[in-house]
C-alpha cells in the first residue's frame, strides 16, 4: 500500500473499511464497467426496455416470446452498469484549522475522512478524484481507479494546510463546473460561510444530475460553546477579535448556531443532498462504517 | 427610624468595594483562537441588554447586602412616633393617655373560660400600669350615656387603677363614638405625648357611631326622658371629625372578643290584642335575632313564673326569626311575662320580661245629651256585656264626677261648661288623662275660649251651604301612637261628608295635626297637655254636622282613642335601663313618699322634682332603674306589689356580628392606628411605640434574602444547561434529528 494511503489510515481501519461500499443513489456516468446503473444501455443482466428491431440490430437480441404473440420483431434492450467516478471536495480555510483540546482540526478529520472513503471508493473498482479548495481550488485531481492514484492523490493533500479565508461557494461552482459527467461529489466543510450561497453551490451540483453528500465537520466546542472562562475570542480567518464570556451568551450562541444549522438541514433535505453532520471528536472508522452501512441500507 | 450604634453606619462606606473590585478586575483578556466569530458577535448582540441588567443587579445586591450589614451592626429601632423636642433628645417625655372603655352588656360575652369583661379590665389595667411616674390618664365608659371614669387627666395611677377595679358591666348600650369624642376632648390642652385607648369588643355596632355622626338621624333617640337639670358631660352638638386625632398622637384598638360570636336573643315580644281582658287568649308575636352560624335553639313562655309553652326554633345563619305562641285567657289583674331563649355566650339577652296587664272592664265617661252621644255609646259598647263600661253624664254633672276613675273622657257636644267643671278636666288631663272633644251646636266659639288645653282655639263654624262632598281623610302623622295597631281594610282611604266643621286657628304648643280632610283641613287635632293628652275633632259627634258616625271609620277610630287611653296605645310597660328613670312615663299618679322596689328587691327612692319650665310641672324620677326585670312599688307592708314596669336591655346591642379590624382605621378615617386583638399583643404594641421595634431581625432576614439572591444571580450564569447536541440527536452516521424526529 502506498504511502498517502497509509499516513491517513492504520492496517486496522483498512481492514474495517475494506468490506464496504459506497452507493450513488444515482445513475452516473463512468467510462469503465462496474456495479453502478449507467444512463447509457448496454448489456448487463438488468433489462431496461423493448424496441423497435431494426435492420442491423443483433438478431440476437430479439425477443422471440413477445414474436411469438404479436408477431412482430423487438429487441429487448439493458441497463449498462458502470463504474462510480468519486470526487472528494474538501475545504481548506483557515477555520478548518480548529482543534479544541484533545480532537484533532477538522481539517486533519476532513482529510482522514476522505482517505478512509477514498480507499472504500477504490476498494470497490469505482473511480476517486479530489479537489481541495478555500477562496479558490487549490488542488484538483481527476478520477482513476487505482490505489497508487489514490496514494498520489493523498499525498497531494497531506502537504496542504488550513490557510485563507473561505470563498466556498465561489470555489464549489468551479468544481461543479469542472466535473463534466455525472459522479458522486463528497463535500468536507464547516461551512462557515454565507449560508444562501453555500446552498446554491450546492443546488449547482444538483442540477448537473451529481449525487451530493456534505460532510458538515465541526468540533464539539463549536457546537455547545461549553467554554469555562472568557476571553478575547480572535477570528482565525479574519484575524478579528471579540471579548466575550462565554457562560453569559451560552444560551444565545445555542440558539444562533441552531438556527446556523437548520439552514443548511432544511434546504439541502428538500434538494436530496445527503446531509451528515461529524463531530471531530467521533472516531473516523466508526462513523465511516455507521454511515456506509446506512446508505447502502436506503439505497437497496 | 434610630440606630443604637450609629457609629457603625460608618461601615457603610464599604458599599463601594463592589464597584472597586469591579474596576480593579478589568484585566487584560486571554486571547483565545477560534474558528469564527460571526456567531459569538450575533449571541453577544441579543444578550448585551440582559447581561447589563444582570451585571446591574448583581452590583446593587451586593451594595445593599454590604449597607444592610452596616445597617443591622448599626441595631436600628423603628418608632411610629417620635417625641419632639428637648424631651426627645433627652430620651425620656411624659405622656397623657386616654383610655375608652366600652361597658355595654355585649362585653359580657363568654367563650368557655374567656369573660370579654374581665380581659377588658385586665388589659385597662394593664394599659395604666405601663404607664410611668408623671404620667397621666384619663378614662371614659362607653355606655349609653358616655361616663367619664377620669374625666380630667391625672397623674394618680393609683386611683385610676382603683376606679377600674370598682367597675362592673352596664346594661346598656355603647356610644363608642360619643366616648372617643370626649376623651380627645379631655386631652385638648395636653403638651405632652398623647395616646388614645379603645378597649371593646370587637361588636360592628358601635363603630357605626363614627359614620353616622353628623349625618341627618344619625344619633339615636333617647332611651328615656332625660332629666332636666342634668347636664352630661357630652360635648353639644360634638360630631366625630377624625382632624380631632392629632396626626402624631397613636390610636390603641383593642378587640377582645370572640372573632365569630353566637348569640340569639329575644328582641321584642308583641301581645295581641294590645289590651286585655279576661275572656281574650293572647297571642305574643316573640321575634328573635340571631347572630353566628346556623343553630338549633329552644323559646320557652312564662307566665307568672309558670311555664306555658315551649317551642324549637332553628335558627338560620345571621338571620332574625319570628315566632307566635297562645296563651290561655289570664284572669284580671298584673301578670308578670317572661320569654326566655336557650342560654349562650351572652345571657342577659336571653330572657325578655313584659307585664301583662288584664282588665276585667274598662269605665269611660262620655258627657253630653243622649241624643248627642247615641252613636258614640254604640260604638264603645254594643251590647250589655261589652267590655267597655260607659257611663255617660250630662255636662251638670261632671262637677260632681271623681274624673280620675276614668282612662278617658269624651265630650259630645258638651260646650258650654262651667268654669270649675273646666278646670277640673283639664287638671285631669294634666296628670295623665286623655279627653276627646266633638263639638256641637250649643256651643258658641266664645265658649271655647276657656279651655286652655286645646290643640287650637276654634275661630269660626264654616258650613257647607249645599257645596258638601265627599273628602277623603288622611292620616298625616301615621306614626302617632294613637294610630298604634290600627289596621284598615287595604286599599281603602277613610271618606266622609263634611256639611259643618269647626274652624280652628293656629296650632297651640304641643299640638299636632293627626287627621286632615282633602285640602289639608283639620280634621283630628291632638295636644299633650301635662301628662296628659286632648283629641279635638272638627266635626260633631251626630249626624248634622257630617256622617261621620255612620262611616267605617268611626267604629275604629273610637276604640283606637280607648285603647290609647288604656295605655295600650303606647306600651309604658316595657322601658329601657336609664341612669334616671322618668316614673312618669309610666304612671299618671306618683303617691309622694312613694318608692320603688327593683328585680333585687332592692328599694329605689322616686324623687320629686319641679320642672322649671311650663308653669311648674311636677315630675317623678328613679334613679339606676338599669337591672333587667320588674319593678313594682313598695307597699305599706313593705312587700313588693304588682309590676309597674319591666326593664329589658336595648336588643339592638345583641347583634354581636364583628368588625374587621382591618376596616377600623378607614371607619376612623385616621391611619396611626394599631389594632389588637389580647392585652399581650396590645403590650407589644405599646412597648413598639413607645420604645421602638428592634429592626436587627428585618434586617438579617433582608440579609439572608439578598445573599441567597446573590448566589442565584452569580451563579446563574455557570449553572447546568443543555447543550446544543442534547438537544439536536446527532445519529452515529452524521444524520441529525431533532427531538421531534426522534418522536416520530
Amino acid at each position: 500500500m502506498a504511502e498517502g494511503i497509509n499516513s491517513f489510515l492504520n492496517p486496522a481501519e483498512l481492514q474495517k473499511l475494506g468490506r464496504l461500499t459506497l452507493q450513488s443513489r444515482y445513475v452516473v456516468e463512468g467510462s469503465l464497467a462496474g456495479r453502478h446503473r449507467s444512463p447509457n444501455k448496454g448489456s448487463s443482466t438488468e433489462f431496461a426496455e423493448h424496441r423497435n428491431y431494426n435492420p442491423g440490430d443483433d438478431p440476437k437480441h430479439l425477443d422471440w416470446k413477445v414474436l411469438g404473440r404479436t408477431d412482430r420483431y423487438f429487441v429487448r434492450r439493458y441497463e449498462d452498469e458502470t463504474n462510480l467516478r468519486v470526487y472528494l471536495a474538501i475545504d481548506q480555510s483557515a477555520s478548518m484549522g480548529y482543534a479544541s483540546g484533545g480532537v484533532p482540526t477538522k481539517y486533519a478529520y476532513a482529510c482522514h475522512l476522505a482517505a478512509a472513503i477514498g480507499y472504500v471508493v477504490v476498494k470497490g473498482k469505482d473511480s476517486a478524484g479530489m479537489y481541495v479548495f478555500a477562496d479558490k481550488i487549490n488542488a484538483a485531481i481527476g478520477a482513476r481507479n487505482s490505489f497508487a492514484h489514490l496514494n498520489n492523490t493523498l499525498a497531494t493533500l497531506k502537504k496542504l494546510q488550513p490557510s485563507s479565508t473561505t470563498a466556498m461557494a465561489k470555489s464549489l461552482h468551479r468544481v461543479a463546473e469542472d466535473i463534466r459527467r455525472r459522479a458522486l461529489v463528497l463535500l468536507f466543510s464547516d461551512l462557515f460561510d454565507d449560508q444562501a450561497d453555500v446552498v446554491r453551490a450546492v443546488a449547482h451540483f444538483r442540477k448537473l444530475h451529481h449525487d451530493v453528500i456534505v460532510f458538515h465537520i465541526l468540533d464539539p466546542m463549536e457546537v455547545d460553546f461549553s467554554f469555562k472562562q472568557g476571553g478575547e475570542f480572535i477570528d482565525m480567518e479574519t484575524g478579528e477579535a471579540v471579548a466575550v464570556d462565554p457562560r453569559a451568551i451560552a444560551d444565545d450562541y445555542r440558539k444562533v448556531f441552531g438556527e446556523f444549522l437548520e439552514a443548511y438541514r432544511k434546504p439541502f433535505r428538500e434538494m436530496n443532498v445527503d446531509y451528515r453532520m461529524v463531530k471531530t471528536s467521533e472516531p473516523v472508522d466508526l462513523f465511516v462504517r455507521a454511515y456506509l452501512e446506512e446508505r447502502k441500507r436506503f439505497s437497496r | 427610624m434610630t440606630f443604637l450604634a450609629p457609629w457603625f453606619l460608618a461601615a457603610a462606606g464599604a458599599a463601594i468595594l463592589p464597584l472597586v473590585l469591579h474596576l480593579m478586575a478589568q484585566h487584560k483578556p486571554v486571547r483565545m483562537p477560534f474558528s469564527t466569530i460571526r456567531f459569538l458577535k450575533l449571541a453577544q448582540r441579543q444578550s448585551s441588554t440582559k447581561i447589563r441588567m444582570e451585571n446591574f443587579l448583581l452590583w446593587l445586591v451586593r451594595t445593599l447586602l454590604l449597607l444592610l450589614l452596616a445597617c443591622a451592626f448599626a441595631k436600628p429601632v423603628y418608632r411610629a412616633a417620635q417625641s419632639s423636642g428637648f424631651a426627645s433628645f433627652l430620651g425620656a417625655s411624659r405622656r397623657d393617655v386616654t383610655i375608652v372603655w366600652d361597658a355595654s352588656y355585649s362585653m359580657g360575652y363568654e367563650t368557655g373560660r374567656k369573660n370579654v369583661w374581665e380581659a377588658s379590665k385586665e388589659t385597662v389595667e394593664s394599659i395604666i400600669r405601663g404607664l410611668s411616674r408623671g404620667d397621666r390618664v384619663s378614662i371614659f365608659l362607653a355606655t349609653d350615656t358616655v361616663v367619664p371614669l377620669i374625666g380630667e387627666p391625672t397623674t394618680d395611677l393609683d386611683l385610676a387603677l382603683a376606679s377600674v377595679k370598682g367597675q362592673s358591666l352596664r346594661v346598656t348600650g355603647s356610644s363608642l363614638s360619643d366616648a372617643v369624642i370626649m376623651a380627645i376632648e379631655s386631652l385638648k390642652s395636653s403638651h405632652q405625648e398623647r395616646e388614645l385607648f379603645i378597649v371593646t369588643d370587637g361588636q360592628s355596632l358601635p363603630w357605626n357611631g363614627f359614620l353616622a355622626k353628623g349625618a341627618p338621624g344619625g344619633n339615636p333617640p333617647p332611651k328615656s326622658k332625660p332629666e332636666p337639670e342634668s347636664s352630661k358631660e357630652r360635648p353639644p352638638g360634638a360630631v366625630w371629625r377624625p382632624e380631632m386625632v392629632d396626626k402624631k398622637s397613636p390610636v390603641f384598638v383593642t378587640l377582645l372578643g370572640a372573632t365569630e360570636p353566637t348569640n340569639s336573643a329575644v328582641v321584642d315580644v308583641e301581645v295581641h290584642p294590645p289590651m286585655l281582658t279576661a275572656d281574650t287568649a293572647p297571642q305574643m308575636r316573640v321575634r328573635i335575632a340571631h347572630t353566628g352560624p346556623a343553630q338549633q335553639a329552644t323559646v320557652t313562655m312564662f307566665v307568672d313564673d309558670r311555664e306555658i309553652t315551649k317551642r324549637s326554633v332553628d335558627l338560620a345563619e345571621n338571620a332574625g326569626y319570628d315566632l307566635v305562641f297562645s296563651v290561655p285567657p289570664l284572669p284580671s289583674g298584673t301578670h308578670r311575662g317572661r320569654v326566655e331563649i336557650s342560654e349562650d355566650g351572652l345571657a342577659i339577652d336571653n330572657t325578655y320580661y313584659l307585664i301583662l296587664k288584664v282588665r276585667e272592664e274598662l269605665p269611660i265617661l262620655v258627657v253630653g245629651s243622649s241624643e248627642d252621644t247615641f252613636f258614640l255609646d254604640r260604638a264603645l259598647a254594643p251590647t250589655d256585656k261589652a267590655f267597655i263600661k260607659v257611663k255617660r253624664i250630662t255636662t251638670d254633672a261632671l262637677a260632681t264626677e271623681t274624673l280620675d276613675d276614668y282612662p278617658c273622657i269624651f265630650l259630645c257636644n258638651a260646650l258650654p261648661m262651667p268654669g270649675p267643671s273646666v278646670a277640673n278636666t283639664e287638671d285631669y288631663v294634666r296628670r295623665g288623662g286623655v279627653l276627646t272633644v266633638f263639638p256641637g251646636d250649643r256651643a258658641s266659639i266664645a265658649d271655647y275660649a276657656a279651655w286652655a288645653c286645646l290643640p287650637a282655639k276654634p275661630e269660626n263654624l264654616i258650613d257647607a251651604n249645599g257645596q258638601e262632598k265627599r273628602e277623603g281623610l288622611v292620616l298625616t302623622e301615621p306614626t302617632d301612637a294613637l294610630f298604634a295597631g290600627l289596621k284598615l281594610p287595604p286599599g281603602t282611604v277613610p271618606s266622609i261628608t263634611l256639611r259643618r266643621r269647626l274652624g280652628v286657628g293656629k296650632l297651640e304648643q304641643d299640638a299636632h295635626m293627626l287627621i286632615g280632610a282633602s285640602a289639608n283641613v283639620p280634621f283630628l287635632l291632638s295636644r299633650r297637655f301635662g301628662e296628659g293628652r286632648v283629641f279635638m275633632l272638627t266635626a260633631s259627634a251626630d249626624r248634622i254636622w257630617s256622617d261621620l258616625p255612620l262611616s267605617p271609620f268611626f267604629l275604629p277610630l273610637v276604640h283606637q282613642t280607648v285603647l290609647f287611653a288604656a295605655g295600650a296605645g303606647h306600651d309604658g310597660t316595657q322601658v329601657q335601663p336609664a341612669a334616671s328613670f322618668a316614673l312618669s312615663d309610666v304612671l299618671s299618679k306618683v303617691p309622694d313618699g312613694a318608692s320603688l322596689v327593683d328585680p333585687d328587691q332592692v328599694t329605689l327612692p322616686i324623687r320629686r322634682v319641679q320642672k322649671s319650665g311650663r308653669g311648674g310641672e311636677i315630675g317623678y324620677y328613679v334613679d339606676n332603674v338599669t337591672k333587667p326585670g320588674y319593678y313594682s312599688m313598695l307597699q305599706g307592708n313593705g312587700t313588693a306589689g304588682d309590676p309597674i314596669f319591666a326593664v329589658n336591655a336595648d336588643r339592638a346591642e345583641s347583634d354581636l356580628h364583628p368588625i374587621n379590624p382591618r376596616d377600623i382605621a378607614a371607619t376612623l378615617g385616621i391611619t396611626n392606628v394599631s389594632v389588637s386583638t389580647d392585652r399581650q399583643e396590645l403590650e407589644r404594641q405599646i412597648q413598639e411605640h413607645r420604645v421602638g421595634r428592634p429592626l436587627v431581625e428585618v434586617a438579617l432576614w433582608a440579609i439572608l434574602l439578598l445573599s441567597i439572591l446573590e448566589i442565584f444571580l452569580a451563579n446563574r450564569s455557570s449553572r447546568k444547561r443543555t447543550t446544543l447536541s442534547e438537544t439536536l440527536t446527532v445519529h452515529s452516521s452524521g444524520r441529525v434529528l431533532t427531538k421531534t424526529s426522534v418522536a416520530s
